[in-house]
């Protein structure tokens, strides 16, 4: 009997003990933000010079040209083979870039396409990959707290460039969250008549998300609940502050 | 054995009492800010939200993603505070407080509730390399190639002679396994004192004496120490120890109370502010337009002064002049803050009585 108080004594003694031990913290969430995203298009909105257009691949093989600006949804992680053609400036010359899409976005339910990422490929990073050059351009999503101030509707993404020993992902990942990668070169396709796996990099699949307007920074505008609140019970303020 | 019983009885009683205040814990932080008291509420915290942010709680950490919204209200991490003279400090970016006179001569600060409003902005960081460095580089080192297979790689293999060097340490284990074999035949019994060597260096003069036969039972251990290490010294074997050293863990923890203060207050008589703070819009793209206001209620029960709303911007919301309205009369004086944006400070001129209540509004661009 005594063992057998004595047994049921340290088990509560231990039960209690642990009892007394904090709950861990959730930890920094900005550490590990993210979750592995298995078969989510996140859409993307590629911009490039004004006449330019844009085709993708299908079962290796470029196929419709869209215009640009071009909004598609691409599967994180992988590798999609772009043809920029019809270049100003430079006639019948065409690049390949390629495009990573390397994390998604959490825009809120059903404004997906209102808020895609971003991707900018400018008149300058064609001719560069025309000249020889190899060009990478990593998209960051911009920390608010962090942000430049500067006003981000003009037409121009922010940028910066970095010397040749420098990792991209790794300046970008100090401006904020690096959600995609562009890389172009002086890489074209096989032209032995024969396909070219390792080019289209299997050619995963892609979602064509409408056509954009005329107005090349702006999405067409989804169904969006007003969101209005109106605090007043009675009255409007009337008197203007200068 | 009654004894025993109850103290059974109460042990169990206490530690459930114990094990139950595992729900009022404190957790982190983050989650306490937005109401979160208990790990049972922090578990149906991600339900108690709003469901268009519902998307972006990491369900590893239970935490949302702020990195894609615009944050502003609130106080931040260093709590606002009034000086005498009415100077305010640690009013950080992204901050939005009130601060109010009592009739009993206090200056109180009370925060806002924080807005979100998803807007997020992508940058690029570019960088340009050279191919017509990369062609360099190839081609020097084709030229060395060929140099050192025509010239220097067959005087290099004359240097090999270091092989020699170690087929002498060959030599060495031969003859340690020659120790092996003497041993193996040793039946002899003839005692003789080998304790001298008790060092396997001197494995040449073992072989001398077992040669002669001087080998008997007390040598045998010597003979097994250095095959052991003989054999180690192969490096065909060796020991391996493996040692988990477990420590005792406790953890103690002792909370108490170290003394109570009881304040006792008149409740007829409570000085009070609310602030609340609305955004227009939930999301926005750079460069729209977004409205937010102000709503300040006196909810105490006696008349407060020198009512002052200050909200200093985030980075991307950029204030534009002349929105700025009140409903009731009001200083207004708009300052550029550290985050490049502005500091919105409105005074309101009168004081205002117990159930009273002011809205301000302006508008801002995001950036």
């Amino acid at each position: 009997m005594i063992k057998v108080f004595y047994t049921i004594t340290a088990f509560l003694f231990v039960t209690l003990l642990y009892a007394q031990i904090p709950v861990a913290p959730s930890g920094n969430p900005a550490s590990n933000p993210y979750v592995p995203v298995s078969q989510y298009y996140q859409p993307v909105k590629i911009n490039a010079p004004e006449g330019t257009n844009i085709t993708l691949a299908i079962d290796e093989k470029f196929v419709q040209r869209q215009a640009t600006p071009y909004a598609v949804g691409l599967l994180v992680g992988n590798d999609y083979r772009l043809r920029i053609t019809d270049i100003p400036f430079q006639p019948g010359r065409e690049v390949f870039p390629t495009v990573q899409v390397i994390a998604r976005t959490y825009p809120p339910r059903g404004q997906e396409l209102e808020f895609p990422i971003r991707i900018d490929i400018t008149q300058e990073d064609i001719e560069l990959a025309l000249d020889g050059k190899f060009v990478t351009r990593v998209i960051y999503l911009e920390n608010p707290q962090t942000a430049l101030p500067v006003r981000g509707d003009l037409g121009v993404q922010i940028s910066t460039d970095v010397s040749g020993g420098t990792n991209p992902i790794t300046v970008a990942a100090t401006m904020g969250q690096p959600v995609a990668v562009v890389r172009m070169g002086g890489r074209i396709p096989n032209t032995l008549g024969v396909t070219d796996p390792a080019f289209f990099h299997g050619s995963p699949p892609w979602i064509a998300f409408d056509k954009t307007p005329s107005n090349r920074y702006e999405m067409t505008r989804y169904q969006s609940t007003p969101n209005r609140i109106n605090p007043f019970i009675s009255g409007k303020p009337t008197i203007p502050l200068r | 054995m009654r004894f025993q019983i109850v103290s059974v009885i109460l042990i169990f009683l206490y530690s459930s009492a114990v094990l139950g205040q595992m729900n009022t814990l404190t957790i982190d932080p983050t989650l306490a800010e937005r109401g979160v008291k208990s790990v049972a509420e922090r578990q149906e915290f991600p339900k108690q939200i709003d469901s268009n942010i519902r998307s972006t709680i990491n369900p590893i950490s239970g935490l949302q993603r702020q990195t894609e919204y615009l944050t502003d209200g609130g106080d931040g991490i260093a709590q606002t505070r009034v000086e005498e003279d009415w100077t305010v400090r640690n009013l950080e970016t992204e901050d939005t407080v009130a601060h109010f006179d009592t009739l009993d001569g206090r200056t109180l600060v009370e925060p806002s509730n924080r807005v979100f409003i998803y807007a997020p902005r992508f940058g690029a960081v570019r960088k340009i390399e050279g191919v017509v460095n990369n062609a360099q580089i190839t081609a020097l080192s084709r030229t060395d190639s060929q140099y050192f297979l025509n010239v220097d790689q067959g005087q290099e293999q004359l240097g090999y002679t270091a092989q020699g060097i170690q087929s002498g340490y060959a030599r060495t284990r031969t003859q340690l396994s020659g120790v092996e074999g003497l041993k193996k035949s040793t039946g002899t019994g003839i005692t003789q004192g080998l304790g001298a060597y008790s060092n396997f260096e001197s494995a040449m003069s073992y072989s001398n004496l077992l040669r002669q036969q001087f080998i008997g039972l007390a040598e045998l251990s010597y003979l097994t120490e250095g095959r052991v290490y003989a054999k180690a010294w192969q490096g065909n074997e060796g020991i391996k120890v493996q040692m988990n050293i477990l420590a005792p863990m406790a953890a103690t923890s002792e909370e108490g109370a170290e003394s109570f203060f009881q304040i006792e207050e008149d409740e007829s008589k409570t000085s009070k502010l609310r602030l609340i703070k609305t955004a227009s819009k939930k999301s926005a793209q750079p460069g729209e337009i977004v409205e937010l206001t102000l709503r300040f209620d006196n909810i105490g029960t006696q008349l407060i002064g020198n009512v002052t709303i200050l909200d200093n911007l985030t980075t991307r919301l950029e204030f534009l002049p002349g929105t700025a309205l009140s409903s009731l009369k009001s200083g207004f004086i708009v300052q550029p803050n550290d985050g490049g944006s502005f500091t919105l400070r409105f005074e309101i001129t009168d004081p205002l009585k117990p159930g009273e209540f002011g809205v301000i509004q302006f508008q801002c661009r995001v950036r």
